[in-house]
């Protein structure tokens, strides 16, 4: 991969379901920012992708040369709102390997399919701690609280990637 | 690819099959297959997801929201949701729109085309094809294709992207029009990627599938195939009800064709016309729509030896294909003639009086002709909805299949492991959603 390689920002989960959501309204700001000249991550290409329940999109991404960073909200052991950046390898997914449904390509089985396409190492994820996962529309007060904080770690994360 | 019709009845064996949880589809099903002394006492797909709710749901929204509630109730043939609920209200309310906003739409339409169908030949039939349990065998062993797959999935994304705001769930379309519309770049860039990407891994795909040709189980029956039919090209986005065996029906009939009844075994109501079933889909269009495929696409076509009326419920997938390369071929003459005029900038059309009205439309998704069909009252709120999904339409073709084919699978001398795939094939075949074809189920308590 050469340096400054395009990066593909990914945000899964369900905007329907609270937190599950955080990804997909994290990747719609940093879409808005970096359209209005707010951001301009170094000149570097950037593509921000609302995914949804589509995380199959970040294999095709990373299949394609591109960095990605998925944006997902997690259950890490963590406080709501806190964040953490980490590669594949430092996580058990798992990858249930019974075949990929066309709605429910869990992370884990994407990220199966990534490392046999020897494409892991281009990605990176951002696991956000959620608090609420029920129905309705809108973030908890505490990840709503952080969410500058969230959208300036992935733009930093963007920034440290060869 | 050759042909062989299953009348045959079976000798008189026993047999029991179940296949709990169908994989490589979305959502929830059971195989369930009894036989008896050579008498097929039960052969279905048992859907098992709950209801939905949808259509209750709605009530008393306003008509500038449906569609993004609507376009919720699926993931995959979201666009497709959005564009037939769009119609219906616009319908019910007498909302125009600009030839601009309908040849945007048809673009959309046209890539969630694409990448549904990219989606379900290579992730979700091909690994049967290869004789493999999923996808992620099949990177190891053809990792070429399986990111030419990829690549064809992520252009397919991105135009929806592109156009419509997101890769699924768009968020620019509302009633009228388009909230935000693409660049003149835009187009441009989707016209070059399609040209210069899709068309040659399209191409590349017929030659793997010409190479699978074989493993397609040789199974017909023939049945009732409903599709979209439009004078002026191959209907996706608009048209009136063709019917194999019974011609054209105006949309705004659709109950006499879709016959909504329900069955014990499944928590999906079943449909039939002019038989006991029929089928929608891909060979539900291909079969009313031929004499309109684009020169490419007929010569995919013939490529694959598929001319109508195609029986094999298996070649669902081949003719996907041949769909797949007819709306590149459209979107690239739209494209060409919307770049020569340029995009011009226009706001959504609103209703100029809110009325009370009634819109049913459809629009051919992926998976078949899909109706949406709303109620307004005067102040623009949903009283009534009704949504009938293109697999809630196929379970009992299923379920027909199914009946004819554990016979001939017997005939041909399978094996029962060999059975239980090839029942899970012919599931996949179909490309159902089954969490979407179940809808609202009409609860009548007794006192």
């Amino acid at each position: 991969m050469t340096r400054d390689a395009p990066v593909s920002v990914i945000g899964v989960g369900n905007p329907e379901r609270r937190d599950d959501g955080i990804g997909v309204l994290l990747v719609d700001d940093l879409r808005e920012e970096l359209a209005s000249g707010a951001w301009s991550a170094d000149g570097r290409e950037v593509e921000l992708v609302a995914a949804g329940p589509d995380s199959l999109l970040a294999a095709a991404h990373a299949a394609d040369g591109r960095w990605v960073i998925i944006v997902d909200a997690a259950r890490m052991g963590l406080e709501p709102g806190d964040c953490r950046m980490f590669g594949p390898a430092e996580a058990r997914l798992s990858l249930h390997g019974d075949g990929l449904c066309p709605h429910a390509a869990d992370l884990g089985e994407t990220l199966g399919l990534l490392d046999v396409l020897g494409c892991g190492d281009r990605v990176r994820i951002m696991g956000i701690e959620a608090e609420d996962l029920g129905d309705g529309r809108g973030l908890s007060a505490r990840l709503s609280a952080r969410l500058p904080e969230m959208r300036a770690r992935i733009k930093k994360e963007v920034g440290l990637l060869p | 690819m050759s042909k062989t019709t299953a009348k045959r009845a079976a000798p008189a064996v026993s047999l029991e099959i179940r296949v709990p949880y169908v994989t490589r589809v979305e959502g929830h099903g059971n195989i369930v297959i009894d036989m008896k002394e050579g008498k097929l006492v039960t052969s279905h797909l048992e859907v098992v997801e709950p209801p939905r709710y949808f259509e209750a749901m709605i009530k008393g929204y306003s008509y500038s929201d449906i569609a993004l509630i609507t376009s919720r109730i699926c993931g995959i043939c979201s666009v497709g949701h959005q564009m037939t609920s769009l119609k219906a209200t616009e319908k019910a309310l007498g909302i125009p729109v600009s030839e601009q906003t309908v040849l945007l739409r048809k673009l959309l339409t046209y890539g969630a085309t694409m990448q549904s169908h990219i989606l379900h030949i290579y992730f979700l039939a091909a690994p049967d094809l290869l004789g493999v349990p999923s996808v992620v065998p099949l990177a190891t062993s053809h990792p070429d294709v399986v990111k030419m797959a990829l690549r064809m999935k992520k252009l397919s994304n991105d135009i929806c992207d592109r156009l419509g705001g997101r890769t699924i769930h768009p968020n620019r379309l509302v009633p009228g029009g388009f909230t935000r519309l693409p660049s003149n770049g835009d187009l441009k860039w989707i016209r070059d990627m399609l040209a210069n990407q899709m068309v040659p891994d399209a191409k590349a795909s017929l030659e793997i599938l010409k190479s699978l040709a074989g493993k397609f189980p040789a199974f017909e029956r023939g049945t009732e195939y409903i599709g979209l039919r439009d004078e002026g090209e191959y209907a996706f986005y608009d048209g009136k009800i063709a019917s194999t065996d019974t011609g054209l029906t105006p949309v705004d009939d659709y109950l006499s064709v879709t016959n909504e009844y329900v069955v014990p075994h499944s928590t999906s109501k079943h449909c039939k016309h002019a038989r006991s079933s029929y089928f929608v889909g891909a060979l539900g269009r291909f079969n009313n729509n031929f004499d309109k495929l684009n020169p490419m696409a007929r010569s995919v076509a013939d490529a694959l030896g598929l001319k109508p009326v195609v029986k094999n419920p298996f070649l669902n997938t081949a003719v996907q294909l041949v769909e797949t390369v007819h709306v590149v071929e459209e979107s690239l003459k739209i494209l060409d003639g919307m770049i020569a005029k340029g995009i011009r900038e226009e706001k959504p059309a609103v209703p100029e009086k809110l009325r009370e009205g009634r819109g049913a439309e459809a629009t051919e998704v992926p998976r078949g002709i899909l109706f949406h069909d709303y109620t307004y009252d005067n102040r623009g709120q949903v009283v009534k909805a009704n949504c009938i999904i293109p697999t809630t339409q196929n379970t009992q073709s299923i379920d027909d299949d199914m009946t004819e084919l554990v016979p001939w699978m017997i005939d041909q001398g399978m094996s029962k492991e060999q059975m239980t795939l090839t029942l899970e094939m012919l599931v996949r075949a179909y490309d159902p959603c089954i969490s979407c074809s179940v809808h609202f189920l009409d609860v009548e308590f007794r006192e």
